[in-house]
């Protein structure tokens, strides 16, 4: 039902220039992909947006790989490019630096960061995973920065959104100057996040293949989401009551606060069970293999090396992902402090004649708003109206398709309207129930008890509606997407990347979904 | 015969590691890590951060209370400053060993001596900068505070997981 797509053919007619702010030029022969970006970037990203995050982004990932020893792509090879004014990651310049990192795997890619392979046969070369010592130490010196990094970042954040400063006080220079911090924050936020993204990829893959090792059957993706269920912390991480309600940058008002103390806490039934459950029938499994019995037996080891090693593995996965989360949440914060300094811009710009209203500053670029504040510029002439009317173009458009570009071809496959979906099970356990088509974190209170929740994707300002819900059906994500983590927390069923799913599930529809093996089917139609 | 020494040698290797790792763990919940100095550092770290946005915007913070150290207990500073000594005389006293052992690699060698004396001054330092805390305890001379203030003469005020909920509340907008 997925497939790769051929932009030149699905973008016809569409003006491809930079002047209109909404594509970038894909270097030719790079595969792109939307997964892994759409969380930070979903939907159509308006100029102002895409050129405040895009570099932040570009830079956290050149950040983390410096850090890992790899070496990043040229310049002119960017990593996040914008295509149908959607962002997508370049994956083939991904693998390129997979490649250079010493013992890397540019196979590992896909699977660490996106969660499964999509573009099968794109980093050819076989596996070249093998042990090295000296990008061991460089990873565990990483993750040990990413680790402080990710709370001084979410404190600060939190601190920043409490002391609630009033924009429309300051001056314009105040106001520039403080722009301009919350941005220096911005930046080591995304830095830390895409660094605690890569931490639990790589610490969840590496839990995969012991299971995949070690178990018996091939149950070991089911156990390994088992396994690292429970990983948020409740407690929350930031000093302080939260904000219970901020905005995103994207000017919605979201819900920001702890996972114990927002409007709906995290706690279900799968609470009593907690962690221990898996962890013990995991052990018991591993404690049958008579093999091992021999090999523990011949070897001396008086405790159960091969179980201290799981719990171990288990635990730092359940961490990385607990700080990817939190990360997630104070980058949420950020952009809700950005906006409404953007917001005060906006209006200052009205009030001056400069702007025609609040809402043209979206088809402002970053470095034009500054100059239309600051040194009390005109906006470029004609700028507003032709990005506006590309926007809605690109608006128009179908979303991306999994991968794209390089030697693919072939177009956007639109899947049959078959009444059964094939997706990525990413929280197992099955449920039945209303399927709700849901686009934005606002557009919850539509959501009744044992509803199921459909949606493009989301982020952790989705998470008081995660507790409503029966199970939850995304079109893009992966096993690490922050839907799958609080599913597989509440306990409830998750199917991700179940392709055309807000279009080919009517609003409705009773669904029945089973997260073990990504099965969606449609058993009846609201509309008959 | 290849056997007889590698089997027991595998169980043997077997048995320390496990070994080890039992008695780490044993160490560990017996003085569980407290993430003390990391949470201050973060803590720091984060009013640097949120001080400089907000300074920026024309306000001023007054940083949490315990960013700053503290004084240690009179006995903990007397006691170092007595083991300190004694470190600094097993120091020289060990030095003049070498050099006077005409079996060892020192003999006669004017190195052992040398770095012998040498840790003595710096040990022998410590310990007077410790006795004079022990001393000067409840007023202590300028000198002594901002050292007790900014090294590790003084402890990290530790912030009870109460306090440090409250510390980045404590803040207060001042236009």
């Amino acid at each position: 039902m997925t497939g790769p797509g051929s932009l030149e053919r699905s973008t016809a007619g569409f003006p491809t220039s930079f002047d209109d702010g909404f594509d970038t030029k894909l270097p030719p022969g790079d595969t792109f992909t939307p997964h892994g970006v759409i969380e930070m970037l979903p939907g159509v990203v308006p100029p102002l947006l895409w050129t405040i995050n895009a570099p932040m982004l570009e830079n956290a990932f050149r950040t983390v790989f410096t850090e890992l020893g790899a070496d990043p792509p040229a310049l002119s090879r960017p990593l996040v490019a914008r295509t149908r004014g959607r962002a997508a990651l370049n994956l083939s310049a991904l693998c390129r630096v997979a490649e250079s990192l010493p013992g890397g795997d540019p196979l590992e890619v896909e699977r660490q960061y996106l969660g499964c392979t999509i573009t099968p046969g794109l980093c050819e070369g076989g596996s070249r995973s093998r042990w090295h010592l000296l990008a061991a130490i460089r990873s565990r010196v990483a993750h040990r920065r990413i680790v402080d990094e990710v709370e001084l970042i979410s404190a600060a954040a939190h601190a920043i959104a409490r002391i609630d400063i009033d924009v429309s006080t300051l001056s314009v220079s105040r106001l520039a100057a403080y722009r301009q911090r919350i941005r220096d924050l911005a930046w080591r936020g995304y830095a830390a996040e895409v660094g605690a993204s890569s931490a639990a990829g790589a610490t969840y893959r590496a839990l995969e293949i012991l299971l995949e090792r070690w178990l018996p059957d091939d149950s070991a993706a089911t156990w390994a989401q088992r396994l690292t269920s429970h990983a948020i912390d409740r407690e929350g991480p930031n000093p302080g009551p939260p904000p219970p309600r901020s905005r995103s940058i994207y000017g919605d008002e979201v819900w920001v606060g702890n996972y114990s103390t927002g409007p709906t806490s995290l706690s279900s039934p799968a609470d009593d069970e907690g962690q221990g459950e898996p962890n013990r029938v995991v052990l018991g499994l591993l404690k049958r293999d008579k093999r091992w019995r021999r090999i523990r037996l011949l070897t001396g080891q008086v405790i159960d090396l091969r179980a201290r090693w799981l719990r171990r593995q288990v635990d730092e996965t359940r961490r990385f992902i607990s700080l990817r989360e939190r990360a997630k949440g104070a980058l949420l914060v950020l952009g809700g402090e950005e906006r409404r300094i953007i917001d005060e811009a906006a209006d200052r710009l009205v009030a001056s004649g400069q702007l025609p209203d609040a809402s043209s500053v979206e088809y402002l670029s970053d470095s034009e708003l500054h100059d239309m504040l600051f040194w009390a510029r005109e906006a470029p002439e004609g700028s507003i109206e032709r990005r506006s009317r590309a926007e809605m173009r690109c608006r128009q458009m179908e979303p991306l398709p999994d991968w794209f570009g390089g030697s693919a071809a072939g177009e956007d496959v639109r899947p049959s309207s078959s009444s059964a979906l094939i997706g990525l099970g990413t929280s197992p356990g099955s449920a039945t129930g209303s399927a709700r088509i849901v686009t934005s974190p606002t557009d919850g209170a539509r959501l009744r008890g044992g509803d199921i929740l459909v949606a493009h994707s989301t982020d952790p300002s989705w998470t008081p509606l995660f507790s409503r819900v029966a199970g939850v059906i995304l079109e893009t994500g992966g096993t690490l997407s922050h839907a799958s983590i609080v599913a597989r927390d509440l306990g409830i069923p998750a199917v991700l990347r179940v392709p055309w799913a807000t279009r080919l599930i009517g609003d409705g529809d009773q669904v029945e979904i089973d997260g073990t093996t990504g099965k969606v089917e449609i058993i009846g139609r609201e509309r008959q | 015969m290849i056997l007889a020494v590698f089997f027991p040698s595998l169980m043997g290797i077997g048995i320390i590691v496990s070994g080890a790792l039992l008695l780490s763990d044993q160490i560990r919940r017996l003085f569980p890590s407290s993430g003390r100095r990391r949470r201050h550092r973060i803590v720091v770290g984060t009013y640097g951060a949120i001080g400089n946005a907000v300074q920026a915007a024309g306000y001023r913070l007054d940083p949490p209370w315990f960013v700053n150290r503290g004084r240690r207990g009179r006995i903990a500073y007397a006691g170092t400053a007595v083991a300190m000594g004694v470190l600094a005389m097993v120091s020289i006293w060990s030095g003049h060993r070498l050099f006077d052992d005409p079996l060892g690699v020192f003999y006669r060698s004017p190195w052992a001596i040398g770095i012998g004396y040498g840790a003595a001054a710096a040990l022998l330092l410590i310990a007077a900068l410790y006795a004079a805390v022990a001393v000067a305890y409840r007023t202590p001379p300028r000198p002594l505070r901002y050292l007790i203030r900014e090294t590790a003469l003084g402890r990290i005020v530790l912030p009870t997981s109460a306090d440090h909920d409250a510390a980045l509340t404590h803040i207060e907008k001042e236009p």
